[in-house]
């Protein structure tokens, strides 16, 4: 059956061919979309990591150049929704298609593709025009870049034309098409890979990511809409920003941008409880302790909630001090959550034993690096370690860490779905590899972005030279090309993909008599 | 040690180095094993885990508590707070900032080592930073100055050594940003006895 997705996939050079869908299953229904989806956050992912390059390199090769600042927000912007969040998109879509027996047809798929994709152009139009705001739009900065002439209104308006589609997409779309086939939709035997409830860790952490998406992002489409409005000259801009004052969209900003990232590690943490079992060595496929993988999923819900509060612990007294205590032992509560994650996946290896596939090992390097993230992320959501490394690189080295072992959690997962969408297996010796070159390139990184943190480094900062920091640029041009080296390799492996066996296809074969 | 720990990004970094070491040490040594060496299921008893999954939890719980209580006499907040509270016996220097792209006005540049001085930011603008570097790089703290409040964003230092200190803008606020600094020089205090003694404990 050919559709708009497929016709799309077809004719997109070099990445085309990666995601081309089997049509021979049946199962294009739950195949189609998502593998459209995962294909375009695959171009994404080219096009933010080129540019991720490109800033150690114009710091090194002329330090203050403010070109550093578009090769920031391109960066940021590409990683973040159109690379890590679609492709989460496409496999959870795909997951909770196949686990639910529910097609991924209709409008919201479609709207959320092309809400995200075309937002996400626009976006680098407007970029490429001048816009140079960072990936967290830090408002009122579009406007006072405009006036001050760093960049034109056009530019503003497109950038937030952009910005306003992707966050539909993220905010409103995406989590309704998931909720919709988690509780409604009709369910069609045929389309059924592996029947799983909302009591499987694996579909509860999906549920309730959703959920955080679309109750987290209304806050800052309420603020949004207005200055929206307010830029295409429907509304009198002075109106709108004596309403929405600057601290007004800071938190509504930071309520979303922080449990944007929650929700993403819960469905990322979901899709390893659904994932780990498959590659156990007596093939029990069990957990070390479903209750555990859920409390330790209600835990990082509870507390992440409302751990935002450290984003704003250097606003003193603005904040007030209670809410720095609260933010401070929420977010360390999140804490709890990981460590009795951490329990539950080495719980269930010791107990069960592993099969060392590429798929799994690539899973599990993910969340070895999402830990370290973890770990990065609580000591400087400390009140008093805070002051010390707010604004440094360490807050960016957190970031990029959450979205970059997200991403590869992800990428272990669709090592194992991928016969199922394409009809052909990932060579594994690649996905070895990729697990070596990535342990290098992603620790790598995230550590020399800590230690830059650590020792002072500013974040979003064109002048690295300024306080003896280049050391730490050089590194991380050195790691950063490792780490884009891995994932050349992983998309070299999809290239190299070989016809999978039926059944891994997700083809029925009837057992012989 | 807790100095070391709490009053510098160095600390946070040591701290996390030792988490992750030890994490990453069980972490790669389960997966090898079970992997690699001895890929097969366990002999120990379900039960036995379970134990050593709550003695784990307690574990962690237990070194959470202890990390952020150790590092309350060093937070910001606390500090600022209790200086603000003896304000009738130490005498408090204001020290009002304005950011504007790309530069601060600074009411005094010169400061005395030992003096409490209260930072009052405000921002013109847009978000800007306020962040004091030691004269040897390191961060000292710093400050978000959102504009448009009603308050200014402030904050009660005391400085414990001489020298010039950097100021810097660490919330992006545009092309300019990395040009927007300014300095703070810290001279030693002359007068016999320091307006800080037995203020404040830590």
């Amino acid at each position: 059956m050919k559709t708009t997705a497929t016709t799309v996939i077809e004719r997109v050079p070099l990445f085309g061919r990666m995601f081309s869908v089997d049509v021979s299953t049946g199962l294009e229904e739950i195949n189609t979309w998502p593998a459209l989806f995962i294909m375009a956050s695959f171009v994404w992912l080219a096009a933010a990591g080129l540019m991720g390059l490109l800033m150690p390199a114009t710091q090194i090769v002329e330090p203050g150049n403010s070109i550093f600042y578009m090769f920031l927000t391109a960066h940021g912007a590409a990683m973040a929704l159109p690379f890590a969040f679609q492709l989460m998109a496409g496999i959870s879509l795909h997951r909770a298609g196949g686990c639910l027996g529910r097609p991924v047809t209709g409008i919201l798929p479609k709207l959320t593709f092309w809400c995200m994709n075309g937002g996400a152009l626009v976006l680098t139009l407007a970029i490429l025009d001048g816009l140079k705001i960072s990936i967290v739009t830090m408002w009122p900065l579009p406007l006072v870049g405009a006036n001050l002439g760093e960049w034109s209104n056009t530019a503003v308006v497109l950038g937030f034309t952009g910005i306003a589609l992707v966050l539909i997409a993220a905010i409103v779309l995406y989590p309704i098409n998931l909720l919709w086939l988690v509780f409604a939709g009709e369910k069609r035997q045929e389309l059924l890979l592996a029947e799983r409830s909302l009591k499987d860790p694996g579909m509860l952490g999906m549920t309730m990511a959703s959920l955080v998406l679309l109750i987290s992002g209304t806050p800052l489409l309420i603020v949004a809409v207005p200055v929206l409005l307010a830029l295409y000259g429907i509304l009198p801009i002075a109106a709108v920003t004596s309403v929405i004052r600057p601290v007004v969209f800071q938190y509504a900003f930071y309520i979303w941008a922080h449990n944007l990232m929650e929700a993403m590690a819960l469905m990322a943490a979901s899709a390893v409880y659904a994932t780990l079992p498959l590659y156990l060595a007596d093939g029990s496929r069990k957990l070390f302790s479903d209750r555990l993988a859920n409390l330790g999923l209600w835990v990082i819900l509870g507390t992440s909630i409302t751990s935002f509060f450290h984003h704003f612990f250097t606003f003193i007294p603005n904040q007030p001090a209670i809410l720095d205590y609260w933010g401070n032992i929420m977010s360390w509560g999140t804490g709890v959550g990981a460590a009795i994650s951490i329990f539950t996946v080495l719980g269930t290896i010791w107990e069960h034993g592993l099969l060392a596939e590429p798929g799994v090992l690539i899973v599990l390097t993910g969340f070895a690096l999402y830990i370290l993230d973890g770990i990065s992320a609580i000591m400087v959501s400390n009140v008093a370690w805070n002051y010390h490394l707010h604004g440094t690189m360490w807050v960016s080295g957190h970031s990029m860490t959450a979205i970059l072992s997200i991403a590869v959690m992800w990428l272990g997962v669709l090592y194992h779905h991928y016969p199922v969408i394409t009809g052909r297996e990932i060579e594994r010796n690649l996905g070895y590899w990729f697990v070596d070159l990535f342990v290098i390139g992603g620790f790598g990184t995230t550590l020399v972005m800590l230690a830059g943190g650590a020792a002072g480094m500013p974040r979003r900062f064109a002048a690295w030279s300024q306080g003896g920091w280049m050391p730490y640029g050089i590194l991380l041009l050195i790691f950063g090309i490792i780490l884009g080296l891995a994932f050349v390799l992983y998309a070299y492996g999809l290239m190299k993909s070989r016809e999978a066996e039926p059944v891994r296809r997700g083809v029925f074969v009837p057992a012989v008599s | 040690m807790a100095k070391f720990l709490f009053e510098s990004g160095q600390g946070a970094f040591a701290l996390t180095l030792l988490f992750f070491f030890v994490f990453s040490i069980a972490f790669a040594f389960v997966i090898y094993w079970k992997g690699f060496a001895a890929p097969k299921p366990s002999t120990t008893d379900h039960p036995k885990l379970v134990r050593t999954e709550a003695i784990w939890i307690f574990v962690a719980l237990t070194l959470f508590l202890v990390v952020n209580m150790s590092s309350i006499p060093y937070m910001p907040t606390v500090i600022s707070n209790a200086l603000a509270a003896n304000s009738s016996r130490n005498h408090i220097q204001d020290v009002n900032i304005l950011a504007v792209s790309w530069a601060f006005d600074i009411s005094n540049r010169n400061l005395q080592v030992g003096q409490p001085i209260r930072f009052s930011g405000t921002s013109f603008d847009t978000l800007h930073g306020f962040a004091v570097y030691q004269p040897d790089g390191r961060l000292l703290f710093t400050m978000m100055l959102i504009p448009g409040m009603p308050r200014p964003t402030s904050l009660i230092h005391v400085f414990e050594k001489a020298g010039t200190y950097t100021v810097r803008c660490l919330e992006y606020c545009g092309t300019g940003h990395a040009n927007m600094q300014d300095r703070l020089i810290v001279v030693n205090n002359t007068s016999k006895s320091s307006p800080m003694a037995g203020s404040i404990e830590k």
